[in-house]
């Protein structure tokens, strides 16, 4: 069945696949070469993954989840998926793994959406191999302050908008 | 020799990341045996079934438009145009430039040095690398919808873009203002 998000990537791939075509330079050939290197990169990763989520939605009791994270926790959840979020120190497989398992188990929008803001910003790998080095410890000191509270007025926003 | 050596760096990697996941699945599958029983472990490889039904034409179809965006956007085009631009478009521009950035964190930090030390100070600078962090498309497109869901994705985009240029200006108006007091006159 189409659902609307593959809908949407079916629009973004026809779009942009005519836009690199106009550009009659080999963008296309180019695109599909990505394309199969990204394939072989995270098709087994991906499979591997969700093998992996199938296995712990049974394990994870579902109701501690939704009584600590779901909905009906109030603001809670927030604090709980932001600061958890801060603390996943691995890639994005893990962190949307553990994403979609919480969220199979019924866990708050607003809690998953703090979660991942703050995995996204806080990505502890990232930090060390590429931000100290690259960017500086001042710069890094400054970005980590000015972007604390995001994960959670993201997620603030995301607990109005669904409860509006 | 030196382009191999990082060849086989990264397939012993991957090889790596391959057997932990694989060791996941297999304790995995192994507890929820163990604490479920069959019924439960039938219900998990049905879960499964339609995870992956659902998620892997959303994957394919991501990987080409990423792809595509890959080919698409020259980050050094991208860079110039901003800092063409003035004023509060230029926060705009660079919450923009962030999200379509194409590749990891060695081209966005590259870029980021590059704004940097051409003077843009820590408004662009702050906004741009929390942007690419929180708004990237790529990964909104090969995690966030295949594995959330489009509606979640979309809420967590919708409650977030302003966020970036939020950043910047709190940057700028906190350390931007302190460097200011101690630089001499």
């Amino acid at each position: 069945m189409l659902s609307p998000s593959l809908l949407l990537l079916v629009a973004l791939l026809l779009g942009l696949g005519y836009a690199a075509k106009r550009r009659n330079d080999g963008s296309v050939e180019q695109a599909y070469e990505r394309f199969k290197q990204q394939i072989a990169q995270f098709l087994p990763r991906m499979i591997l993954v969700v093998i992996g989520t199938g296995f712990l939605l049974q394990i994870i009791p579902s109701e501690v989840i939704s009584t600590h994270l779901g909905k009906d926790a109030g603001w809670v959840p927030i604090f709980y998926g932001g600061f958890a979020g801060m603390l996943v120190p691995a890639g994005p497989a893990v962190a949307f793994t553990t994403a979609a398992t919480l969220a199979g188990s019924g866990a708050a929008p607003a809690a998953l959406v703090a979660f991942i803001t703050a995995w996204c910003i806080f990505a502890i790998h990232r930090i060390l191999i590429y931000e100290t080095h690259l960017a500086g410890p001042r710069f890094l000191m400054i970005r980590c302050i000015v972007a604390a509270p995001i994960p959670f007025v993201a997620g603030f926003a995301t607990h109005l908008m669904t409860n509006f | 020799m030196s382009t191999k050596e990082p060849k086989k760096k990264r397939s012993k990697k991957r090889t790596i990341e391959l057997a932990a996941y694989s060791a996941f699945c297999i304790f995995g599958a192994y507890y929820c045996y163990h604490l479920k029983g069959q019924d439960g472990f039938l219900a998990a490889l049905a879960v499964q079934e339609e995870m992956l039904l659902g998620m892997l034409p959303r994957i394919t179809m991501a990987l080409g438009v990423a792809s595509l965006l890959w080919v698409l956007l020259d980050p050094e085009k991208l860079k110039e145009t901003i800092q063409k631009r003035r004023g509060w478009v230029k926060v705009v521009y660079a919450t923009i430039l962030g999200a379509v950035t194409p590749g990891g964190p060695s081209s966005s930090f590259s870029i980021l040095n590059m704004f940097l030390s051409s003077g843009l100070g820590y408004l662009i600078g702050i906004t741009y690398i929390t942007a690419w962090s929180m708004l990237g498309v790529q990964r909104i497109l090969i995690w966030d919808i295949p594995l959330m869901g489009t509606e979640q994705a979309g809420l967590r985009f919708i409650s977030g873009f302003w966020l970036p240029a939020f950043a910047g200006l709190f940057a700028a108006w906190i350390f931007g203002k302190y460097e200011d007091e101690k630089r001499p006159c």
